[in-house]
């Protein structure tokens, strides 16, 4: 993975920095899934999912360059989901083929914190985002079979007297295989403050 | 082990404790039947464990649904997620024979590889049998990989022609990304060529029936075929071994060599058409070229490419397939350089393999095989197959060349030269002799080869070699021109360069004349020079009169050398004529009207856009230039709704990297005029958001684009707005070390010099000033009015007050030229001067004459009289607000109020009509530009200027 080490500031600081091209790809690889998830769980299909997250992609990307991050704040998570909704909101109403004032730039939702903590899917993929980003982090730190053997037990739910033979590990190996990931995982997620942004 | 177990109840959450991990449970909260235990309850009793895996289950898109054959549960992907990403290898499990993916039902499996895995299947629907290739589930892939996939699969499947497998359908079920092909019969080159080489034998053609037929003996059919081996099933990857085992390969014949030709000239005929179509395949290779039993050549897997150029997919060998037959632009990872030609390379080496049976570019490992893309000479065909014709292995070696400008320009010409190898006529590419080889190869080793040089030299004196040439040059001439034509009218006139050799080329060859003129006037008109296009376009124009094109072409050349009137009566000459028939005609069109009639323009350009497409053909310059026209409506008329209209092209363009560097300058630019729309309805707020954009745009575009001087411009100028004036003149800069031509220069210093004034920089500031003046040495603000401005601002008032009067007495008096003196009188404080002046000259003075501007002439006139103070301002603002253009006339109007109130020490009233200059926004902007100037001062320096007292 090699951003295991790179925090969200790191990256908002890269984005802004022009010397560094993966912003973007990067950017839509760490929130791609959440706000493609997120738009999903509002009702949105497949394809308008994925126009969804382009769109919040880019206007995140454009406004990169003004945007101050202040992690203590959750002020980045406010704003994704705020991003989210009203590009959920404008495809909703271009699909119902209303008039409406089309404005990429309106920062006024930044601040619209109230209603985030009323929004359990959005805290709830919020969650699932950070558990995502909590097992990709440490997943540098474990062997390929191991990994495997923890998406295809785990995950999976194969047995593991089935994961030992798929993978070509011993049984121990499966049930030690799971206890450890999921030892990183819990200690990388421990030593984050829940509230700061990942 | 009789433990008991923690559950959630997936209705409510709530905790449930079950005794039993293979008894239903209910939930004791809300009543509702708990899932069966078997596989959700891990080994352990470890309860917050089990939660914290259902919780990543979740996270990760894995969900427990009821398998109805085996009565367990089992842990499918949700459809809703796709990002697994994170674990290296994600074993996929095969589709079983009769299960269905949406309408297709699996027959059996025919093949897989690093791209998926291929199905013979049934689409249901039609009842028919396909080619299903379906991809390792998408997940693996990531999510944005995918959308691009599904982009450019799109695009293949509007794909029509007959060397290409058509692809029927495309779409996603249940998280695996699909693509029905057309099924078709035959074998991939690249087994033909580890296991039946014979098959690419013109006897072989023969006798199945092939058309091509020049074979003059007729062995017995039956017996012949009955000694090869069966044909294989289509589209069945195998791994290739190395090809290096010559034994293998038949000794072949010309006419065996011209086969081969002639298959690869419609596997050639295939890549043009798509490339017309904005679709580059970008993986060429044997294996994706099938021989099909009816001896066609097809190529399947278009837009499959992009998946395995994603970064994270490159990491794993196992994913990405041998790098042998990458172009040096794909092998040396620089995308932005990627265009049709790396297609034109990959054939090349396809054909090298087909003739020679080896690959050109070997190695032990991916890295050395990449080095010797990039690095290492190709071993001429001829030196490993000795038979191999001279004019196949030129088209070959051409089709190989490391830089792309040197390979050919299109698909079309290398099908071109293949098809008339084919048929034994004369090929129209130059032998590259061994000497122009050398010096190739000393370009790219500069340093090294030094020494060599002198041995080529005396090589090549010793043997008299000299560059041979093909025969029919007329033909080779004008197929040439055909090329830069299409180069420069349909891709970039901007960028001639490309096609100034082949121009050049077929000059020396003997060209027709009208279309070598043609051609140059487009290259002069990409090279900024205007009037050197009007000389060869009236030549064009005496001989041919009619010539549509070449009216519009110079049409848009007057309008660049200011000469509207004249541009405008061409295009009525045109369209008197008929007006424009072909999609190229509607493009310059457009461009003659692009300032006049930005409106107008847009239609034109998008015409140009839809009539080309209908004809299946690809014009790229004209998707770009409606962008353009939308952001010269957005500059004159101060929409906001042209920005709307604007930003998803532009957006399109930039995703699409077509044009890198201008893509990112044109939305740069759009976000810049609509934060100056913003700034003008008073929303700074909001005005500095988008220049802060504008600036992200730009910055970006420099990164995408780093050879571009474009982007750099742009940054320029909305870090100016920005007020980050040092910043500004580094990106000034760094746009005047790529510039091109003295154009671009001498607009960079227009822009600069003013930078360095307001900071105080006079000296770089005069500097400036004094190298636009050398470009532009009719421009009376650059000869005379800034140049006074820096030598009050250096104390000299005496050289100041000189170079306005020179500019007052200069011969034949106009009065333009004397209403800007008293303006610089005014810049000097010299209000008596000024009015003085323009009393005293008004006998006998002609008023230069502008019909194509109503009130032009009344509008100098009355300006005259305001300047001298014998007309009030509420006059000049009544006429010019009765214009139909009162923004050509307001900014000029204010900027003279400005600098009257100035003479006269009142700086807040010149700071507000100073202000008001940017109500100017003609196509020069003039007063904007000056308005600007003279504000800027104001507002840094309440000091300013020191000369005028208060």
């Amino acid at each position: 993975m090699g951003m295991a080490e790179s925090t969200r500031i790191t990256l908002l600081l890269r984005l802004r920095d022009r010397s560094d091209t993966m912003g973007w790809d990067e950017f839509d690889e760490r929130y791609g899934e959440l706000l493609y998830r997120y738009a999903r769980g509002r009702g949105a299909k497949h394809e308008t999912a994925e126009d969804v997250v382009q769109e919040v992609t880019m206007y995140l990307f454009k406004a990169m360059a003004g945007f101050e991050y202040d992690a203590r704040k959750g002020r980045f998570r406010s704003y994704l989901r705020s991003a989210v909704v009203h590009a959920l909101g404008r495809r909703a109403a271009k699909e119902a083929k209303q008039p409406i004032h089309l404005d990429p730039h309106d920062f006024d939702f930044i601040h619209a914190d109230k209603e985030t903590s009323a929004d359990a899917k959005w805290e709830r993929e919020w969650q699932m985002h950070r558990l995502r980003w909590a097992l990709k982090s440490v997943a540098d730190e474990f062997e390929e079979k191991t990994l495997e053997a923890f998406e295809v037990h785990a995950l999976g739910g194969l047995s593991v007297e089935d994961t030992a033979k798929q993978v070509g590990i011993s049984v121990a190996s499966v049930y030690q295989a799971k206890s450890r990931v999921i030892k990183r995982v819990k200690a990388k997620l421990d030593a984050t403050d829940p509230e700061c942004d990942v | 082990m009789a433990k008991v177990t923690k559950l959630y109840c997936p209705s409510c959450d709530s905790r449930i404790d079950a005794t039993s991990p293979n008894s239903a449970v209910k939930c004791h909260t809300c009543g509702s039947s708990m899932m069966n235990a078997d596989t959700l309850v891990s080994a352990t009793a470890n309860m917050g464990e089990d939660r914290f895996i259902d919780d990543l289950r979740e996270a990760f898109g894995f969900a427990q649904v009821e398998d109805a054959e085996s009565q367990t549960r089992r842990v499918s992907i949700n459809a809703t997620s796709r990002d697994r990403s994170w674990t290296p290898r994600h074993k996929q499990n095969a589709l079983s024979v009769g299960s269905k993916l949406g309408d297709f039902e699996i027959i059996r499996e025919i093949g897989h590889g690093g791209m998926g895995v291929v199905y013979r299947a049934r689409q249901l629907s039609l009842n028919r049998e396909v080619a299903l290739k379906v991809l390792p589930d998408y997940a693996r892939h990531g999510r944005r990989a995918v959308s691009r996939f599904r982009n450019e699969a799109k695009a293949a499947a509007r794909l029509n022609h007959a060397n290409v497998v058509p692809v029927y359908a495309q779409g996603d079920y249940e998280g695996h990304y699909f693509y029905a092909m057309k099924l078709v019969e035959g074998s991939s080159l690249d087994q033909i060529i580890k296991a039946q080489p014979q098959r690419l034998t013109s006897t072989y053609a023969s006798l199945h029936g092939s058309s091509f037929n020049l074979s003059p003996f007729a062995a017995p059919r039956q017996a012949i075929r009955d000694n090869l081996p069966a044909i294989d099933e289509v589209q069945q990857p195998k791994p290739i071994e190395k090809t290096d085992d010559k034994a293998k390969l038949p000794q072949r014949s010309k006419e065996d060599y011209r086969y081969i030709a002639s298959l690869l000239a419609g596997v050639a005929d295939g890549l043009a058409h798509a490339h017309k179509h904005g679709v580059i395949h970008r993986d060429i290779k044997p294996h994706n070229i099938i021989l099909g039993d009816d001896l066609q050549m097809y190529i399947t897997d278009f837009g499959l490419a992009h998946l395995t150029s994603e970064p994270h997919m490159t990491m794993s060998g196992e994913i990405m397939g041998t790098p042998s037959y990458l172009s040096p632009e794909q092998a040396g990872g620089s995308s932005s350089k990627i265009d049709h030609r790396t297609d034109i390379f990959s054939l090349g080496v396809t054909l090298y393999e087909l003739v020679t049976g080896q690959r050109p570019f070997v190695g032990e490992t991916r890295d050395q095989i990449i080095q010797a893309v990039c690095h290492h000479e190709v071993i001429p065909l001829r030196r490993t197959i000795h038979n191999v014709p001279r004019d196949l292995e030129t088209i070959c070696m051409r089709a190989m060349e490391k830089e792309p400008g040197q390979r050919y320009t299109s698909a079309t010409a290398l099908a071109e030269d293949l098809r008339r190898f084919a048929e034994g006529r004369p090929i129209l590419s130059r032998h590259v002799t061994f000497v122009e080889r050398g010096v190739k190869w000393m370009r790219r080793h500069k340093a090294a080869s030094l020494a060599m040089a002198a041995c080529v030299a005396l090589l090549a004196v010793s043997t008299g070699w000299v560059a041979s040439y093909s025969l029919s040059q007329q033909r080779e001439a004008d197929q040439k021109l055909d090329g830069a034509y299409d180069w420069l009218v349909h891709s970039n006139y901007r960028k001639p360069d490309v096609v100034l050799a082949d121009i050049q080329l077929a000059q020396d060859m003997g060209a027709s004349t009208a279309k070598l003129l043609f051609v140059q006037a487009m290259v002069d008109m990409g090279q900024s020079q205007p009037q050197l296009a009007i000389e060869k376009l009236d030549t064009l124009l005496a001989a041919n009169p009619q010539h549509i094109e070449a009216i519009y072409v110079k049409a848009w050349a007057l309008w660049r050398v200011r000469q509207p009137d004249q541009s405008r009566s061409m295009i009525a000459r045109a369209e008197a004529l008929g007006g424009p028939a072909t999609p190229e005609a509607w493009f310059f069109r457009a461009l003659a009207i692009h300032y006049d009639d930005p409106d107008n323009a847009a239609y034109s350009y998008q015409v140009a856009r839809n009539i080309a497409g209908a004809n299946n053909q690809y014009f790229p310059q004209a998707s770009l230039n409606v962008a353009r026209a939308y952001n010269q409506i957005l500059f004159s008329r101060r929409s906001l709704e042209a920005f709307q209209e604007a930003e998803p092209v532009l957006l399109q363009l930039v995703k699409d990297s077509f044009y890198a560097g201008i893509s990112h300058y044109l939305i740069s630019i759009t976000y810049r005029l609509a934060a100056e729309i913003y700034q003008d309805d008073g929303n700074s707020l909001k005005a500095d958001e988008y220049f802060q954009t504008s600036l992200s745009w730009a910055l970006q575009g420099e990164v995408a684009a780093p050879e571009d001087n474009r982007p750099p411009t742009a940054a320029a100028t909305s870090l100016e707005r920005l007020g980050r004036l040092e910043e500004s003149i580094a990106a000034r800069d760094r746009a005047e070390a790529l510039a091109v031509n003295d154009r671009q220069r001498c607009e960079g210093y227009y822009y600069r010099w003013r930078m360095h004034y307001w900071l105080g920089n006079i000296d770089a500031a005069a500097l400036d000033v004094q190298r636009h003046a050398a470009c532009n040495p009719q421009d009376p603000y650059f000869t005379h009015i800034y140049p006074a401005l820096i030598d009050a601002e250096r104390g000299d008032m005496t050289a100041a007050q000189g170079r306005i009067d020179e500019l007052a007495n200069r011969q034949p008096a106009i009065a333009s030229d004397l209403i800007l003196a008293a303006a610089g009188y005014r810049l000097l404080g010299m209000d008596d001067s000024a009015t003085t002046l323009l009393a005293s000259r008004l006998n006998g003075l002609t008023f230069s004459t502008d019909s194509t501007i109503p009130i032009f002439d009344q509008w100098q006139r009355e300006l005259y009289d305001y300047c001298a103070g014998t007309l009030p301002f509420e006059a000049l603002l009544t006429l010019a607000q009765s214009s139909d253009t009162p923004w050509k006339f307001l900014g000029e109007a204010y900027y003279h109020a400005g600098l009257m109130s100035l003479a006269l020490g009142n700086r807040a009233e010149a700071i507000n009509n100073l202000k008001q200059t940017r109500k100017s926004f003609d196509d020069t902007a003039d007063f904007r530009y000056n308005g600007g100037l003279v504000l800027r001062r104001l507002l840094d320096d309440p000091t300013w200027p020191t000369w005028v007292q208060p």
